[in-house]
């Protein structure tokens, strides 16, 4: 299996700086050198893009959550596109260290399919389409008798 | 965005195509508890209806390629569209019989509709559209009814007046 379908988990205190990554060698991970002993900020350890993407959802992040999830984005890597999710976990250490845990969740998209069409979604779309149908033609009638009502109300009054 | 897809497994009973333990979403599976059955559920029966039919698609290669990633998928659950993908391993063989425990992983993302245009997923979209359409054609058959109530009533008091 290819390193950038596993899950990158990245432990960071709340200074950014990486405690403990997992797995080491990644696609996403630039610099593998061993962050406990260099302290090493977040941006200098993952790549650029998915850096970004952190960054984006980073003021979300609330202290002492449980595992949350935020979008999902498409990231391209030396031409492979990657779908990635970040779930998200908080823990309060003690009165001055807060400790965050970073979930990358990636699936390599370049040969994804649109889907099947599953037997219970085309059952569905064919009853749709059906239903579609026949409320046009249902609209096209009331619409035709509607224009033929002032005609019919003339005579109507005509004959009384 | 409450639901928790990290990647989950089943362990089928490849004899009897049977799920004997399972560490799974509620979303991948339909509503039936696992730990209140003694005997094994039927993958199918225990699976997401959609989430079956991408792994009876790929049965095959699961079962004879184990650690290799199935091509990733766009599902859609419960009006959710999430992406998916199952790698398999074989944690238990037997080998004077044929019994053998075949363990599936599934890893889903979920998609917003912010990224799903760029999946161009037609389906998708289409099936969306006609719900819309289908909407508003109710809404207009119940507005061109209504005015023709109003009329009804209209020529019935003005028939009564005379």
């Amino acid at each position: 299996m290819h390193s950038a379908n596993q899950i990158l988990t990245i432990k960071i205190n709340s200074e950014n700086t990486v405690i403990d990554i997992n797995p080491r060698h990644h696609y996403f991970v630039e610099n593998t050198r061993n962050p406990e002993h260099d302290k090493t900020p977040l941006d200098q350890i993952i790549t650029t893009q998915l850096y970004e993407y952190y960054l984006k959802h980073k003021n979300k992040m609330q202290n002492n959550s449980q595992l949350e999830s935020f979008p999902a984005e498409i990231l391209s890597l030396e031409n492979t596109q990657h779908l990635v999710q970040l779930h998200f976990e908080s823990k309060i250490i003690n009165y001055n260290e807060i400790e965050n845990t970073l979930y990358f969740n990636f699936i390599n998209i370049e040969n994804h399919s649109e889907g099947r069409s599953f037997i219970g979604n085309y059952a569905e779309d064919k009853t749709t389409e059906k239903q579609l149908t026949s409320a046009f033609e249902q609209i096209s009638l009331l619409t035709k008798e509607n224009d033929t009502w002032p005609t019919e109300d003339i005579n109507f009054y005509n004959k009384l | 965005m409450n639901t928790h897809l990290f990647r989950q497994h089943i362990d089928i009973n490849t004899l009897k195509n049977e799920v004997v333990n399972a560490c799974v979403n509620d979303l991948l599976i339909q509503n039936y508890p696992i730990s209140k059955k003694r005997d094994g559920i039927h993958i199918e029966k225990f699976l997401h209806p959609a989430i079956y039919q991408y792994y009876a698609a790929y049965h095959a290669f699961l079962n004879f390629f184990t650690n290799t990633l199935t091509p990733p998928e766009l599902v859609e659950i419960n009006e959710d569209i999430y992406m998916i993908e199952a790698c398999s391993a074989i944690p238990f063989k037997e080998h004077s019989t044929s019994k053998q425990i075949l363990r599936i992983e599934f890893n889903c993302i979920k998609i917003e509709d912010s990224i799903l245009h760029k999946l161009d997923s037609k389906n998708i979209f289409k099936r969306r559209a006609n719900k819309i359409q289908l909407q508003a054609a109710y809404e207009q058959i119940h507005l061109l009814l209504n005015e023709e109530l109003k009329k009804v009533n209209s020529d019935i008091d003005y028939f009564n007046y005379l």
